[in-house]
């Protein structure tokens, strides 16, 4: 029954998927599914590209061994969301109109009027998204080992092979419509997997579950973990995800696709309840099973699929393990498109430009392809070199952007000069950390944290900004929005 | 924050354990109970009121 459920899902995607390559006309359509997205399509997307296979296996999994740390990944995603939707949100959709882009690197370049912006930021994002598809793809490939009792490499080829074809075939809006039936089954999973959870514990509450915890591991009631986690990793946590809505492309490409501004505003109320749900649902869930030792497991990565296949009737376990399918292929479609799009877009249309116009669908769905192959054939025999890629590729993406992105949103004064010394520093920096081991203990996150805002802010400062026509009529747009804001039209 | 060392206690096993006693919220110490369950669901009470509020607003103006 449980393979039933799951294989009805795997099938159900791809149908999808095929589905919505009807709806393809051009390289807009393939990439950005026209930009007409309403907010339960939006809200879906966002939240489910961001709450990736790691909300549903690792994080609960770090629950289960550390306690309340773990909530920090997530702690604050609601103020993450509003951050996203209504504070970058306006100015980033008004941004992608004003400058007809598709991709985030093209963006950056029309802002910047800058080549050489565009070929940094395309080859750090590249490499960025080369790493997180690689861990999504070791990751879906061991969950579906475990769950349909087959070796890890046929496991990874089926799943990728799933996801890849939705992906070429319906592009960006295959990645919204599959996002929408993956959102619902997470929800849907981590909900009924609280509910049964509490059920198998008589007289459960919060209040006794901790009593119960307090006295067996006392230190996972503990702010820090009885300091396993510094407090310069608490807070890169806590400040991170609030800017993953502009420097994370995957996650832009939502806003970029809106309807409108009323969509944003809907979006983050959806996405917000959305987190609350998993996040709440699956911790409370594994803090549970710890308590009362109602599993054991040899690895903590399998705690959540035994915990369905033990508490959840058949039907709905299927359905729990197709969630954690869902939230590894909901992130991995939205990587994949965004580096597709650089290889088109950033690259191809630059360099082959007449043979890019004659069919951008076809490269488009060549490209991405191509972006699906790769980092398979590097997961099936991983070298060393894929997880010293993997540990840095969310720091290098997320720092590599944030400043630039503020430059077209906020910063005005931002020039072309400091974005490309500030993407080339932290290209080399972030890596070379991760390779020495992240020295005094400090993350990859937490030292770009540390790096890039001032190398930014210093090159801007020692630099002198072009006159630039194009950008006050952006910054015009950027005004008659406030004046809009402030008469209530 | 609310933390004083009192006595070691046994816990049965031959260990010695340090006791520390918290103030504690539904048997958790206060500090946590206020970061991790106040700070995220204030949070979110407070950024669905904000976004169900612009949406109507929005749809006004529209």
């Amino acid at each position: 029954m449980i393979l039933a459920v799951v294989i009805i899902f795997l099938a159900s995607v791809f149908l999808i998927g095929l589905a919505a390559s009807r709806r393809v006309k051009d390289e807009a359509d393939f990439y950005l599914g026209g930009k007409q997205f309403g907010p339960w399509a939006t809200a879906f997307k966002f939240a489910s590209t961001w709450e990736s296979g790691a909300k549903l296996v690792g994080s609960p999994a770090q629950a289960y061994n550390t306690g309340l740390p773990a909530f920090l990944q997530g702690l604050t995603s609601p103020l993450a969301y509003f951050m996203s939707f209504r504070v970058f949100g306006p100015r980033l959709k008004t941004a992608c109109d004003h400058y007809d882009s598709i991709t985030t690197p093209e963006m950056l370049a029309k802002r910047y009027k800058s080549e050489w912006v565009q070929t940094v930021c395309a080859v750090a994002l590249f490499i960025g998204m080369m790493g997180t598809m690689l861990g999504q793809y070791t990751s879906i490939g061991q969950v579906v080992a475990a769950v349909l009792g087959i070796g890890y490499k046929p496991a990874l080829v089926i799943s990728v092979i799933i996801v890849g074809a939705y992906t070429v075939f319906g592009g960006y809006c295959a990645s919204v419509w599959t996002d929408m039936v993956q959102g619902v089954c997470m929800v849907g999973g981590a909900a009924c997997i609280f509910i049964f959870t509490i059920r198998a514990v008589d007289g459960w509450s919060i209040s006794e579950m901790n009593g119960t915890i307090m006295a067996r591991f006392p230190d996972m009631l503990h702010i820090t973990g009885g300091a396993t986690m510094t407090m310069l990793t608490l807070i890169t946590y806590l400040i991170i995800p609030l800017f993953m809505g502009i420097a994370l492309p995957q996650q832009s490409v939502a806003i970029f696709s809106m309807k409108d501004k009323r969509v944003g505003s809907a979006s983050l109320v959806i996405c917000t309840l959305f987190s609350t749900v998993l996040i709440w649902g699956l911790y409370l869930a594994a803090m549970t099973a710890k308590a009362y030792d109602l599993v054991s497991v040899e690895s903590t990565d399998m705690l959540m699929p035994t915990m369905a296949m033990m508490f959840l009737p058949k039907f709905l376990a299927g359905l729990f393990i197709a969630a954690i399918l869902a939230a590894i292929m909901s992130t991995i479609d939205g990587v994949v498109l965004v580096a597709s799009s650089i290889l088109t877009r950033d690259l191809m249309a630059r360099l082959a430009p007449e043979t890019y116009k004659k069919n951008p669908v076809q490269w488009a769905r060549v490209a991405t392809g191509i972006v699906i192959l790769v980092p398979l054939i590097l997961a099936l025999n991983p070298p060393a070199a894929v997880f010293w890629i993997v540990s840095f590729a969310m720091a290098l993406t997320v720092f590599t952007f944030v400043f630039p992105m503020l430059g077209v949103i906020w910063i005005k004064r931002a020039t072309k000069e400091a974005v490309i010394i500030q993407v080339i520093v932290t290209t080399i920096l972030i890596p070379l950390w991760a390779l020495l081991g992240n020295p005094g203990g400090i993350s990859s996150l937490a030292i770009g944290l540390l790096v890039a805002p001032p190398v930014f802010l210093i090159a801007m400062l020692l630099t002198k900004p072009q006159a630039d026509p194009d950008t006050d009529a952006l910054w015009e747009k950027y005004a008659a929005l406030k004046r809009d804001k402030s008469s209530g039209t | 924050m609310g933390e004083k060392p009192v006595r070691e206690a046994s816990s049965g096993c031959g260990n010695r354990i340090p006791e520390r006693r918290f103030l504690m919220i539904i048997n958790m110490p206060a500090n946590s109970f206020f970061l991790y369950y106040i700070g995220y669901l204030g949070q979110a009470i407070l950024v669905v009121a904000a976004g169900i509020y612009l949406y109507i607003k929005d749809s006004k103006s529209d």
